[in-house]
């Protein structure tokens, strides 16, 4: 019906934009609106172009009618157009065909199957209508025009099966076979659509895309395969009809109403009004029912537990659910973490409720068959209780305990939760917990025992043994921890290592012997073991030495001599000293030029063999020849090097020997100045025995002030830094011990130090190292925080840094030679200058510290050197020049430590000693007696042993009077070190 | 760009139980990166492998399984941990409807 000398749309640019803003109305799905610029369009241009636009405009119209569910009016629409344009038959024949199916007319091309001389042509001709077009395959199936065994309806009525199928329940491959449907069959789109539908509930979402791929795009079931993309991505897809988006709810479900009421939920807790929160524990669980019914128990769990925490009646939480929450593992795991976050807030005894939950956890997981009994994963558990409960204060606990204990045993445990109006499930309640119930999670050495039981393994024993040891059990309890471990792993030397330690330290030298003979047997190689027997039989000499049982000496030589191991280092040396000893202390003091020579020889020099002959006598507690010997042999000066070299070579036969005896004090005295002329040339494993040596324990015998010694391995760390092929961890380490030592110079830094330290051995796999480092951190923490912060815990502190950040730790601490300063608190009113400072000498002359050149003795044991005091003149003596009088802190002085005083004059404690710190010097009197209180006093590490609470009283009296814990440290595990 | 995968739960991306073996856990990671190869799906694989190093000890997976639990996060994460809601079996007809109207 084209019209003549009409402009060709294509030449008009008018008509173009005309052709556009249809082309735009359809895209956005304004079908009416481009049907009637199409109609003016037609009418106005009449070309062969605007009519197949126009026909092109009603096939989506007649298209969205169907939609819209409007079939009759789409059949006559259909029939309108191409009544009125002939030309558009074939391009409306595929909606002609859906139009028909959709008004209920497909029947029509069906009945003419049944036809028996039916041409072929026709055949494929209405195969093609039911592969276009039968969007429901029932129709087919059950059209009664045809025979029930035609093939189609035998295809269809299987097609049918299928997919009931596998929309309605789990299907085999058998469901989904479709024998019946050939690939050539109109109806083999559906048997790849009733695939997709199979692999979409099986949540195989790849084998689903392929399946959907496979439908041929033409057929009827092609038209799903936007909706089911759409379910596997959870959404409905865009401008889906009203039936596909309903079908994606039903599938996925909407859980955005559930969402809000969870978030309501969540901002009622917040609130802490508890009407509000029994709202919205109503309002969710209804939703959570209606939306994501599977979730509800775990829903009731987390609900019943943050109720817990913040402290929610359970029985109205209850009555808000509608019901009791499952007790299965899944809550007690609940349970017991909601405990541990109450603790943060309500106190270590909620910590017993923890270990009450986890012990429920544990059975119930073993019933569910989370984990197998017996197995690594109790162990597990079991010492996650121990690590809750093995830093509380140990005498407030057991008071804590009992009472606990008690109140188990009288309600019952937790039976209360098993209770018939609990209505808990049949396999919760297979496994009530028995009667009476067990109490062994509050005791840490039985949570222990039973971890170890579980999985014997060395780390777990050694954790015990060191509970053991850090919660002063005794001696025999860390005995019967390391039987225990013996048992269980007899072909482990470690235990008997640990026998003979702790043996050695009770003096049985006989019995660790004994024991270090079978570690022998099992592992001859074994370092530790080879280490042990050479001390060991030095220790049998000294003790021989010191009963005067010089006759045995001779022997226990012969077999030192006979040892492989004392061939090697300076054991040679030390064997002439035992020799010496025992030839000189018979004698007399006179004598001690026996054997002088050959010492020296084997010393290699005069201040080593001093150092290890006043070190023997100091052993053997020949005193008076101890005196004799130092008095004569340390009487000359000596370069700072060789006292260093000599200092350092000592402290590491000391630390072989596991000996606590230090160096003599005025050694001790001139130890920082030597250290300040220069590193004396001391190997590396030297430079770490001293540091950790003046950074460990100060003193035994020295009035030096932990200060001092502070500055002094700050020093010998720095060292260590400087040298390129050392192990820079250990003296990361060190320095940062040496920074948060006394009164902490800088925190920061020491704790980076640590850091750093942490991180470069973690990197060497060394652990040990890493466990020091991280210990020093936590002890500091402790202090500072007022105890608040529980052994283990974990938090920002304890991150690594990156390897940027190493570096440059590692460069400033390199470039960091001077021990940092503080400025001193602003004086109170009235506080003096302290008296030591007040008489200090004046500074020794820098041409002499050039030198490096050390006074002799006696100008040191006169008091007259500056080397002991060197620090005072410096940095230190200008904060003290800051000091004005203060009756209270008169005593603590630069150089102030425990005992000292009270060893100078024996009188007694200082007369101005604050009233706490005498009320604990007082305690140990009454205890121990003057003479060993006051020893006890000038040794930390002892006190911290013997009397560990009593430091940590001595402590908090430091941290009153805001002098950060006095250079204490809390006490350390003790290591199996003779006394 | 990585992603954030340290809150999710392991056995829930590898899609294994709580009390699955070592084998099984290994059986799964197999699967998973076989799945999701990292030429062609690099996050999906960063979650599995992250997923896989998380548990494959069984010290760590220990120490997971007692301590991944947080009574006090959000509710909404118990949505986010279950993961996406249960494909529901509806019947036929809802289908063919959409089908119809397609």
């Amino acid at each position: 019906m084209a019209v003549p000398n009409m402009p060709r749309a294509s030449d008009d640019p008018a008509v173009r934009a005309r052709f556009d803003v249809v082309e735009q109305l359809l895209a956005r799905g304004e079908v009416r609106r481009a049907l009637d610029v199409a109609k003016d369009l037609h009418k106005a241009c009449g070309s062969p172009e605007t009519e197949a636009l126009l026909v092109r405009v009603y096939r989506a119209r007649i298209e969205e009618m169907l939609r819209l569910g409007m079939p009759n009016e789409a059949k006559a629409l259909v029939d309108l157009v191409q009544e009125r344009y002939p030309a558009s038959r074939a391009a409306c024949a595929e909606v002609q065909e859906r139009v028909v199916v959709r008004s209920g007319n497909a029947q029509c091309p069906l009945a003419r199957l049944a036809a028996p001389d039916l041409p072929g042509e026709e055949r494929e001709h209405i195969e093609a209508f039911i592969r276009r077009s039968i969007t429901d395959p029932r129709q087919v199936a059950d059209f009664a025009g045809l025979p029930a065994t035609h093939p189609l309806r035998v295809e269809a009525a299987a097609v049918v099966r299928a997919l009931d199928a596998v929309t309605s329940r789990t299907v085999t491959d058998a469901d989904l076979a479709l024998p019946e449907v050939s690939r050539h069959s109109p109806f083999a789109p559906w048997k790849f659509l009733v695939r997709a539908v199979a692999h979409f509930h099986a949540r195989q979402d790849d084998e689903c895309r392929k399946c959907l791929a496979a439908i041929a795009f033409d057929s009827a079931p092609a038209r799903l395969t936007p909706v089911l993309h759409g379910l596997i991505e959870g959404r409905a897809p865009a401008n889906a009809a009203p039936a596909a988006a309903k079908l994606v709810v039903a599938v996925t479900g909407d859980t955005s109403r559930l969402r809000q009421a969870l978030a309501n939920l969540d901002a009622a807790f917040r609130s802490g009004r508890q009407r509000a929160v029994m709202d919205a524990i109503a309002e969710a669980v209804r939703e959570c029912r209606r939306q994501r019914p599977e979730l509800l128990d775990r829903l009731r769990q987390h609900i019943s537990a943050c109720a817990m925490v913040v402290d929610i009646p359970a029985e109205s939480v209850r009555n808000a659910m509608g019901g009791a929450s499952v007790k299965d593992a899944y809550f007690w795991r609940l349970f017991a973490r909601a405990a541990e976050k109450r603790a943060e807030t309500e106190g270590w005894v909620e910590l017993f409720g923890a270990c009450s939950g986890w012990e429920e956890f544990r059975r119930h997981a073993v019933h569910q068959g989370w984990f197998g009994a017996g197995g690594a994963e109790e162990a597990a558990v079991c010492l996650h209780m121990a690590d809750l409960l093995a830093p509380l204060p140990l005498r407030e606990y057991e008071v804590e305990r009992d009472e606990m204990v008690r109140g188990l045993k009288k309600c019952g445990g937790m039976a209360s939760y098993y209770r018939p109006s609990e209505h808990q499930p049949p396999s919760v309640m297979a496994c009530v917990p028995p009667a009476p119930p067990e109490t062994y999670f509050l005791y840490p050495e039985q949570i222990f025992g039973r971890a170890c039981h579980a999985t014997p393994s060395p780390e777990l024993f050694r954790r015990w043994l060191d509970w053991a040891k850090a919660n002063d059990q005794g001696d025999r309890a860390a005995d019967d921890v390391a039987e225990a471990w013996h048992t269980a792993c007899p072909t482990d030397p470690r235990p008997l290592l640990v026998l003979t330690e702790n043996a050695e330290a009770r003096d049985a030298l006989g019995k660790a012997l004994k024991y270090l003979t079978a570690a022998e047997e099992l592992d001859g190689m074994n370092v530790e073991v080879r280490r042990a027997r050479p001390r060991l039989l030095v220790a049998t000499a000294l003790r021989h030495l010191r009963k005067k049982q010089h006759h045995l000496v001779e022997k226990d030589l012969a077999e030192l001599g006979e040892s492989s191991q004392m061939a090697e280092g300076d054991w040679p040396a030390l064997i002439e000293a035992l020799r010496w000893a025992a030839h000189a202390i018979p004698s007399c003091a006179n004598c001690v030029d026996w054997g002088m020579e050959r010492l020296v020889a084997a010393a290699g020099d005069r201040l080593t063999a001093t150092y290890l002959v006043h070190l023997v006598a100091h052993e053997s507690k020949a005193f008076g020849l101890d005196n004799a010997v130092c008095d004569r042999l340390l009487s000359a000066d000596v370069e700072s090097a060789a006292f260093l070299r000599a200092a350092a070579r000592a402290r590491l036969l000391c630390e072989a020997m596991h000996l606590r005896f230090g160096m003599p004090e005025p050694w001790a005295d001139a130890l920082p100045a030597a250290v300040r002329c220069g590193d004396g040339n001391l190997s590396e494993a030297q430079l770490r025995a001293l540091a950790g040596f003046v950074l460990g324990c100060g003193t035994t015998d020295s009035s030096a002030s932990p200060r001092r010694m502070a500055s002094t391995g700050y020093c010998l760390a720095g060292y260590g830094l400087k040298r390129p092929d050392a192990d820079h961890a250990r003296f990361l380490f060190l320095r940062g011990k040496s920074l948060l030592i006394e009164d902490a110079r800088a925190p920061q830094r020491g704790l980076e130090c640590l850091r750093a330290a942490r991180m470069l051995a973690a990197r060497r796999r060394d652990m040990v190292l890493v466990e020091e480092a991280l210990d020093v951190e936590r002890r500091y923490r402790y202090l500072v925080r007022n105890g608040s912060e529980p052994r283990g815990a974990t938090g920002d502190h304890l991150n690594l840094m990156s390897a940027e950040q190493l570096q440059r730790v590692l460069a400033t601490e390199r470039e960091s030679t001077e021990f940092p300063v503080v400025p001193a608190p602003a004086p109170a009113r009235g506080v003096r200058q302290p008296a030591r400072s007040a008489a200090a000498p004046p500074p020794k002359p820098e041409a002499d510290r050039r030198q490096g050149v050390l006074p002799g003795l006696e100008e040191l044991d006169n008091g007259q050197n500056e080397l002991g005091d060197a620090d005072d003149t410096g940095d230190d003596a200008e904060v003290d020049d800051e000091l004005d009088e203060d009756e209270d802190l008169a005593f603590l002085d630069d150089d102030f430590v425990f005992g000292a005083g009270i060893d100078d004059d024996d009188e007694g404690p200082a007369p101005d000693m604050p009233p706490a710190i005498l009320n604990v010097y007082l305690r140990l009197v009454a205890k121990y007696g003057e003479e060993k209180a006051d020893r006890l006093l000038s040794m930390p590490d002892a006190l911290a042993r013997k009397e560990p609470k009593l430091l940590e009283e001595l402590m908090w009296a430091f941290e009153e009077l805001g002098l950060g814990g006095g250079g204490f440290m809390p006490p350390e595990p003790r290591r199996g070190k003779r006394k | 760009m990585k992603t954030q995968t340290s809150n999710e739960d392991p056995w829930a991306v590898l899609g294994i139980a709580l009390d699955a073996s070592d084998a099984d856990i290994r059986a799964a990671y197999l699967a998973g990166v076989k799945r999701h190869p990292p030429d062609r799906d690099p996050d999906a694989f960063e979650r599995i492998r992250d997923a896989y190093e998380r548990i494959r000890e069984p010290s760590r997976r220990i120490s997971l399984m007692l301590l991944q639990v947080d009574p006090m996060a959000p509710f909404v994460s118990l949505l986010d941990a279950a993961g996406p809601a249960p494909r529901r079996l509806v019947g036929m007809p809802a289908w063919l409807d959409a089908l119809k109207e397609a």
